[in-house]
């Protein structure tokens, strides 16, 4: 599945100043793997306390979520609160 | 109350009932975490460091094992050890001290006795011997590269390249957005200024306390008021190095948290001195305990400089910010950074956010963590470019306000949201332009939170005679029983009061992740609705049989199911659950997820205050607060979260702070001298619900429990500056610093702009 990967912005500093990129994975795990083949070391941070959102809805914990072609998700960091 | 978009009519969602559990929390029946008493039971108390920062050369418990009645004294070598900066170092570290003390309060040590009186005197006796170390007590200290550094394995996280020193910095987060630098030479007037706040307690009457009972078999229960007693479990096993199986930990009532029992202090001291003695433990913070070892929230300064073109669109933004997290890092400049732009549609920004550590308790998330101080800067600044600009400040917020497809400081775009909303509920109330009177000023000011999903579980048990039980893990701090039993009724189609809402245990409930992020009744709302449903299911199948045909002929009607043909007469639910052993057995589902859909929040506030010019005294004259709260399962509690939460924001604007000396010894460490508003110091706060249902939720719940804490610090500050022509920058806004300010001309003067093009 080819899907369109937005990062927050404080993570361009490991993509090489990108904040968008296009990258393929059957879930977000599958996807971070790939990411973290082009960019290393960002694998790592994506899975620590990294939400996504994907098809409009907030997932805090993706991992095994799977991706649907042409999907677009977007990395963000998970709030949390008091 | 404000509808603002059209829902379903509910049959019980919305209403008002009278809570399950008020009767016995306004009789003293209820059951705090300091009501219960074990047969046998101990006295817990822990020995503090009376230091801001020394080393530990030694500990000796010799005398204290001695004296009568002490059965048990441990300090941080009766634990596992821990590894600078790995795993659950800091919470460790933070419940007892092992090389270094990095607080006044710190605890060290802690002695089990027979009474109170033994186990004081067994504590004042544990001697210690310290080599003092100079403290760093403030974020200017902290940054200031010839300070000491208070943790050597601490190293900045989140810049570029990594650093080769160690410093009192714990970690930067950088947002950005377009290019900030045009954006600014864009502008038509550019105003900036430079904030600060002081550490705030989160101010909970009821101080932490917990019993533990450790059995000879290792097994051990733990007795507690929590946010989240899933979490304790878990701290617990973590700081003990047990297994999770061994510890059970039951709820009690709770009195009160808003973030600052999101963790915990005294269990594992419990549990591990229980196990030693043989016999339970029961541990009490006094008032001063819980001001000089828990909580706070973070001291802030903060830099917002915003640019906006004549016609009032805000063209950029840029922040430096600084959150004092205390003797260990912590995630508050990450939630600063990300809540200081995020209401309004900026098209370039930078913010730039650092945890900063200090000599000071650990700070703990206090409701909508970072975010009242984020909203102080930025609210602030607005206010003065509304006057700067001439034009009416709802009305410069309503141009640059988020709406559904905006992007959020992360990126992603807003769902549907309700900021506009309350906007237009506050310049359409009539005390938007009610008369001010002598020496009153009038502010406003406005506030996001976010909401979380997290982990959630419920089960619901029908009872022979048609009533129902709904268990959750979810500990009933705002009135979330109620607004379970709401929700179930209207799924169930039975009397509100015919359920009986629980909070089961840890071995009762599936898990159940800790309450915070205003996720109680978005979430476990969620698992309570999807139990619900499955029980609906269970009984249409049940009334099929019963009635000779086939399921999918029957309806579930206002707590009946009926014959879709009108053949049969319809079957309540009572009828049903009679028939329960002949039909299949009990009647029962759960309900367990991961919540997703969250709906964050906006608030607005409006209020005006009169100024004594004599002695500075700040009086609340009008209070008017709007939140979009989704759907208002319970309205009456959605009205008492908005309202409390803008009584906790006024004494964060106008007296309340920690004082220390200058060896970091906090002064004030009680309710005299450390001053919350009462209820004679706030009128009667006019809360105002603004519906925008969250369109993930099944009753279109949002978050409701900490927005109403982000807006008041801005619009007592606005409102202060509209009163008295000074802007006070520093807070608390104190009787002493307002008069400075009318008497001396300090603040800001009348809110001159900084650079006008």
């Amino acid at each position: 599945m080819t899907v369109k990967v937005h990062f927050s912005s404080d993570l361009r500093r490991l993509t090489g100043g990108l904040t968008s990129v296009e990258a393929s994975g059957a879930t977000v795990e599958d996807l971070i793997v790939g990411l973290d083949g082009r960019f290393p070391g960002l694998g790592d941070r994506l899975r620590t306390g990294m939400a996504v959102v994907l098809n409009g809805e907030l997932i805090a914990h993706p991992g095994y979520e799977p991706l649907d072609d042409g999907a677009e998700i977007y990395f963000m960091h998970q709030p949390s609160g008091g | 109350m404000t509808v603002t978009e059209s829902r379903p009519q509910y049959k019980f969602v919305g209403t008002r009932p009278v809570r399950h559990d008020g009767v016995d929390k306004v009789t003293g029946r209820a059951r705090f975490g300091a009501d219960l008493d074990l047969p046998g039971q101990l006295v817990g108390q822990v020995v503090r460091s009376p230091h801001a920062h020394a080393r530990i050369i030694s500990i000796d418990t010799a005398v204290a094992e001695a004296m009568p009645g002490v059965k048990a004294v441990i300090t941080g070598e009766d634990f596992p050890p821990v590894e600078p900066g790995v795993g659950d170092y800091d919470m460790c570290v933070n419940l007892m001290a092992r090389d270094r003390v990095l607080y006044e309060g710190h605890a060290l040590a802690a002695v089990a006795a027979n009474t109170a009186e033994q186990a004081r005197a067994a504590a004042a006796a544990v001697e210690v011997h310290y080599e003092l170390l100079p403290p760093v007590l403030t974020i200017d200290e902290a940054l200031d590269p010839d300070s000491p550094v208070i943790h050597s394995h601490l190293f900045t996280s989140g810049v570029d390249p990594a650093p080769a020193e160690p410093s009192n910095v714990s970690g930067v987060t950088v947002f950005t957005r377009g290019d900030t630098a045009a954006g600014f030479v864009e502008a038509d007037v550019i105003i900036e200024r430079e904030l600060t706040t002081q550490p705030v307690h989160q101010g909970y009457i009821e101080p932490h306390a917990v019993v533990a009972d450790t059995d000879p078999h290792g097994r051990c229960t733990l007795w507690c008021s929590s946010q989240g007693h899933f979490n304790v479990r878990a701290q617990t096993a973590a700081m003990l190095g047990w297994e999770t199986a061994r510890i059970k930990v039951i709820p009690a009532e709770i009195g009160g948290g808003f973030g600052g029992k999101t963790t915990i202090y005294l269990e594992p001291l419990a549990a591990e001195l229980s196990a030693r003695a043989g016999r339970p433990v029961k541990m009490v913070m006094t008032r001063a305990e819980v001001f000089r070892a828990t909580g706070p929230a973070p001291g802030t300064k903060v830099r917002v400089k915003l640019g906006a073109s004549h016609d009032g669109t805000l063209v950029a933004g840029k922040a430096w910010m600084a959150y004092s997290t205390g003797a260990f890092g912590g995630v508050a400049a990450l939630l600063g950074a990300w809540t200081v732009f995020e209401s309004y549609d900026i098209a370039n920004f930078e913010v730039e956010a650092h945890n900063v550590v200090l000599n000071t308790p650990r700070s703990a998330a206090y409701r909508a963590p970072s975010a009242p101080m984020s909203a102080f800067a930025t609210e602030t600044v607005l206010d003065e470019l509304a006057r700067a600009l001439g034009i009416d400040p709802i009305e410069l917020r309503l141009r640059n306000a988020v709406t559904q497809g905006a992007l959020t400081t992360m990126g992603a775009p807003f769902d549907r949201i309700g900021f506009v909303e309350c906007l237009e509920a506050i310049r359409d109330h009539p005390n938007y332009t009610a008369p001010l009177g002598e020496n009153q000023g009038r502010g406003v000011a406005a506030g996001y939170w976010f909401n979380i999903g997290e982990s959630s579980s419920a089960t619901v048990n029908l009872n022979e005679d048609g009533t129902a039980t709904v268990v959750t893990g979810s500990p009933d701090i705002g009135g979330s029983r109620a607004s379970m039993a709401l929700m179930a009724a209207e799924e169930l189609g039975i009397d509100v009061y015919d359920i009986t809402p629980v909070v089961g245990d840890t071995e009762a409930v599936g898990f159940t992740d800790i309450t915070e992020g205003s996720r109680a009744t978005f979430a476990t709302g969620m698992a309570v609705v999807e139990a619900c449903r499955q029980i609906v299911t269970d009984l249409r199948g049940r009334a099929a049989k019963m009635m000779g045909i086939d399921v999918s002929e029957v309806d579930w009607v206002d707590g009946r199911a009926v014959h879709s043909g009108g053949e049969h007469d319809p079957l309540p639910l009572a009828a049903i659950t009679a028939n329960a052993k002949r039909t299949g057995g009990p009647i029962t589902a759960t309900g367990s997820l991961e919540a997703r859909g969250v709906g964050p929040s906006f608030a607005v506030h409006l209020c005006d205050v009169e100024v004594d010019p004599d002695t500075g005294v700040v009086r609340v004259v009008r209070y008017t607060a709007a939140q979009d709260a989704g759907t208002a399962i319970h309205p009456s509690y959605v009205e008492g979260q908005i309202q409390g939460g803008a009584t906790q924001g006024i004494g964060w604007a106008l007296n309340e702070e920690y004082v220390y000396n200058g060896d970091g010894v906090m002064e004030n460490p009680g309710f005299l001298d450390y001053r919350v508003p009462v209820a004679s110091d706030v009128p009667m706060i006019d809360a105002v619900i603004v519906e925008v249902p969250n369109p993930a939720h099944p009753y279109g719940v949002r978050g409701v429990g900490e927005t109403s804490i982000v807006p008041p610090l801005a619009t007592m500050a606005n409102a202060v500056a509209a009163a008295t022509g000074r802007r006070i920058l520093d807070l608390p806004m104190s009787p002493m610093r307002v008069l400075d300010a009318i008497v001396n001309g300090t603040g800001n003067g009348d809110g001159s702009v900084t650079t006008a093009r």
